[in-house]
């Protein structure tokens, strides 16, 4: 392969394990949050980036390339609801989940499904799901590293995957330099430069937009409707409404994790991180689509669908940028991949095995169970992987799909309706996921133009509504838990905005406060 | 717009536009809300 | 009777509370009648990890809240031994080793979710003490509505309404 790329991928490398070891030694005798550099400390710019760098991932750079080069501008229904997912998620349960999640000590996402839909079947079923689904995107990961290192070194696949399945194991095992924010922050921007410039090189070569759309049409002008090639999906929106909603209400599916800290001075706002965010979504999510798309063009015969992205940056950029960018597109996709599999490995070890089969695991037990775990993942994916490899973007589709059709209605219910109950939660989780599961290996879009996520989403929302309804008198939703979501409710001489302004991470202590006030002050 | 149908450039443009608008307006409705950058 | 505590020291005093208060209430006047303290377990973990490149040392402050269990990591603190009536100091409901235990899985959790390593840190629990943190009462009223009242944070200055406690 071309040398002064490896040379320059290399060269990355060490930059950022430079820059890593070096934040390393400055942070030395700093607590934690000085050392990662992460939250207050830096400003919402730099943290909205370093949030980034989990969106950017192997189905941005294979996945949405692939589908623009094969149905043109259809591909963007997808980016129309990966733009705003975010957005969304954090409109609509964001702050109520935070506090509820306070109320009552959840740690992790399932933990918070339990405590709020109380049976040890929440939590079991929860995670069994989860940690399939996650491996599912996993195993998306490990295929476009394994493709991204054949491509630029000319290994032989299964030697590129079996490369890029290690680096990302052990990275995960043994990470710590990497992951602090300032090589987030680096591996970010250099991203966000080389998709933009990949963009910009692509535009450029085939003469501008309108230019490269007249080209198209010749090709095949169907590409360029939202309907796909040969009108495929025209006319179908239960299939459109499943290409929106996968994403947007997907983030919904899967909240992040919450860990709490205090601070000790007056608290700065971060909502801002969440405009910023928005603002590079939308330079860098819709990218890759039309790069995809430009990509019929300038490289009409590609044998892999998946590579395009990477291929018209290899065919369009010097090759010192080439090996820059390239380099940077491998460290989020291991990032993103080590990410998922801690996820992963911490559901297994808290939400199963020390839910329910050890519960004095100590912590050593616990991750050894994780790391178990995450070696499972990478021998059964790389014979998946191997063998029979999906397209990167059928992986990311059909997890996201079975995702959000088990877990979006139960999460968003959790904080919006009180009488969302467990056997409501319950049966949603089960149809939903099973549901959307028939539907995409029955390949049943096909016949009925609904998708599965669409499908799925419907039936485990009606579950949720139907069942809870039918079991209030059987299974009220424990008094703790309604108190927990009044957060307006019978409080009429209050402020409104008192109301909204109250610190949502004092709840708890405030709960505590309101009982001792109430019994008088002292208790025993 | 760009040689493209009428649809298309609305898919293109329209989601990026609709979701400034909707983050603009949470925001705004926000606006009292405490938040904590304590989230990872 | 008065109490000897350890208190977090914070800026935000009696005068400061009702302020912040009065900012927010718009028309309601505020009115500070209690000064409570909150029990938390302290502890200061130097936390060394295996890395790739050799071994790291991190100090990671963690405080457990003595009467739910839940734990937080927090900022660096000034501690100041005050004296307080006995009738405002939050009794804990947890004990020390109790809280250790809940400190220490805690702190593993959050080390190994920030660095994003499955790797096991190794805790030494360089200091620790049960600590309490300022909370104003601040009671609400305007002369015709139910008065109400605002818990107020004496660190961060933030504050939470009080459910069922109209009076």
């Amino acid at each position: 392969m071309n040398t002064t790329v490896i040379l320059f991928l290399v060269f990355y490398y060490v930059v950022v394990i430079g820059i890593g070891v070096w934040s390393m030694r400055r942070g030395a005798t700093d607590d934690l949050e000085g050392y990662l550099l992460g939250g207050r400390n830096v400003g919402p710019l730099v943290t909205a980036l370093t949030l980034q760098s989990t969106a950017m991932s192997g189905f941005m750079f294979l996945g949405a390339g692939s589908l623009a080069y094969t149905q043109g501008y259809w591909a963007f229904w997808y980016a129309a609801g990966d733009l705003g997912g975010g957005v969304l998620s954090l409109s609509v349960i964001g702050r109520r989940m935070r506090k509820l999640s306070r109320m009552t000590g959840s740690l992790t996402a399932i933990e918070y499904l339990e405590h709020r839909y109380p049976s040890p079947a929440t939590r079991m079923i929860a995670a069994g799901l989860s940690v399939f689904l996650l491996a599912a995107y996993v195993l998306a990961q490990f295929i476009a590293g394994g493709k991204g290192l054949e491509l630029v070194t000319g290994l032989p696949y299964p030697v590129a995957l079996l490369i890029a399945l290690t680096v990302i194991i052990v990275y995960t095992f043994l990470g710590g330099y990497l992951a602090v924010a300032y090589t987030d922050f680096f591996q970010s921007l250099i991203m966000i430069v080389g998709v933009l410039w990949i963009l910009g090189a692509a535009l450029i070569h085939v003469g501008g937009l309108s230019a490269a759309n007249a080209a198209i049409a010749e090709i095949d002008p169907t590409l360029l409707s939202v309907w796909g090639k040969d009108l495929e999906f025209h006319g179908q929106w239960g299939v459109v409404a499943g290409a929106v909603l996968v994403f947007s209400i997907g983030y919904m599916g899967w909240p992040h994790v919450v860990t709490r800290h205090m601070a000790m001075a007056q608290p700065k706002t971060a909502r801002l991180a969440g405009a910023y965010a928005t603002a590079w979504n939308l330079l860098f999510v819709s990218s890759p689509y039309m790069v995809g798309v430009l990509a019929i063009i300038i490289l009409p015969n590609l044998e892999d669908p998946e590579l395009a992205i990477f291929q018209v940056a290899h065919t369009l950029l010097p090759s010192a940028v080439t090996g820059i960018v390239m380099a940077a597109i491998m460290a989020a996709i291991m990032s993103t991949a080590d990410s998922l599999l801690l996820q992963t490995g911490s559901i297994a070890s808290r939400d199963l095995y020390e839910r329910f089969i050890n519960p004095k695991a100590s912590d050593r037990e616990m991750v050894m169970v994780s790391r178990g775990l995450v070696l499972t993942i990478g021998i059964v994916g790389y014979f998946i992987a191997l063998v029979q490899p999906p397209a990167v973007f059928d992986v990311v589709i059909f997890a996201t799909s079975i995702l959000t059709s088990a877990f979006a209605p139960a999460f968003i219910c959790a904080v919006w309706w009180k009488k969302a109950n467990t056997p409501g939660a319950i049966a949603s989780m089960i149809v939903g996921s099973l549901t959307s599961f028939v539907w995409e290996a029955g390949n049943l879009a096909d016949t009925t133009t609904l998708a599965p996520v669409t499908v799925g989403l419907l039936v485990s929302t009606l579950t949720i509504i139907i069942v809870s309804l039918a079991t209030q008198s059987i299974a009220p939703v424990p008094d703790h838990i309604v108190a927990a979501m009044n957060e307006t409710a019978k409080v009429g001489p209050i402020p409104k905005r008192m109301l909204a302004m109250s610190d949502v991470a004092l709840s708890p202590e405030a709960e505590q406060i309101e009982s001792i006030l109430g019994h008088g002050r002292e208790e025993p | 717009m760009f040689g493209l149908p009428v649809t298309t450039t609305l898919l293109i443009f329209g989601f990026p536009v609709l979701w400034v608008l909707y983050t603009i307006g949470f925001l705004v409705v926000s606006r009292h809300w405490s938040e904590k950058a304590d989230e990872s | 009777m008065t109490r000897s505590l350890a208190c977090i020291q914070g800026s935000i005093g009696k005068e400061q509370a009702e302020s912040l208060i009065a900012s927010v209430s718009g028309g309601w006047t505020p009115c500070a009648e209690a000064n409570l303290f909150y029990p938390y377990f302290w502890f200061l973990f130097r936390c060394s990890t295996r890395t790739l490149f050799g071994e790291s040392g991190l100090r990671v402050s963690c405080l457990i809240d003595a009467r739910t269990k839940a734990g937080a990591t927090a900022d660096a603190f000034e501690l100041e031994h005050i004296g307080v009536p006995a009738g405002d100091v939050i009794e804990p409901h947890l004990d020390e080793a109790e809280a250790n235990r809940l400190a220490e899985r805690y702190v593993a959790y959050v080390v190994r979710n920030k660095r994003k390593a499955l790797a096991t840190s190794k805790l030494e629990v360089l200091e620790h003490a049960l600590v309490f943190k300022p909370i104003w009462i601040v009671n609400c009223s305007n002369g015709t509505k139910p008065e109400f009242r605002v818990m107020v944070d004496g660190i961060t200055g933030g504050f939470h309404v009080l459910q069922g406690t109209t009076h």
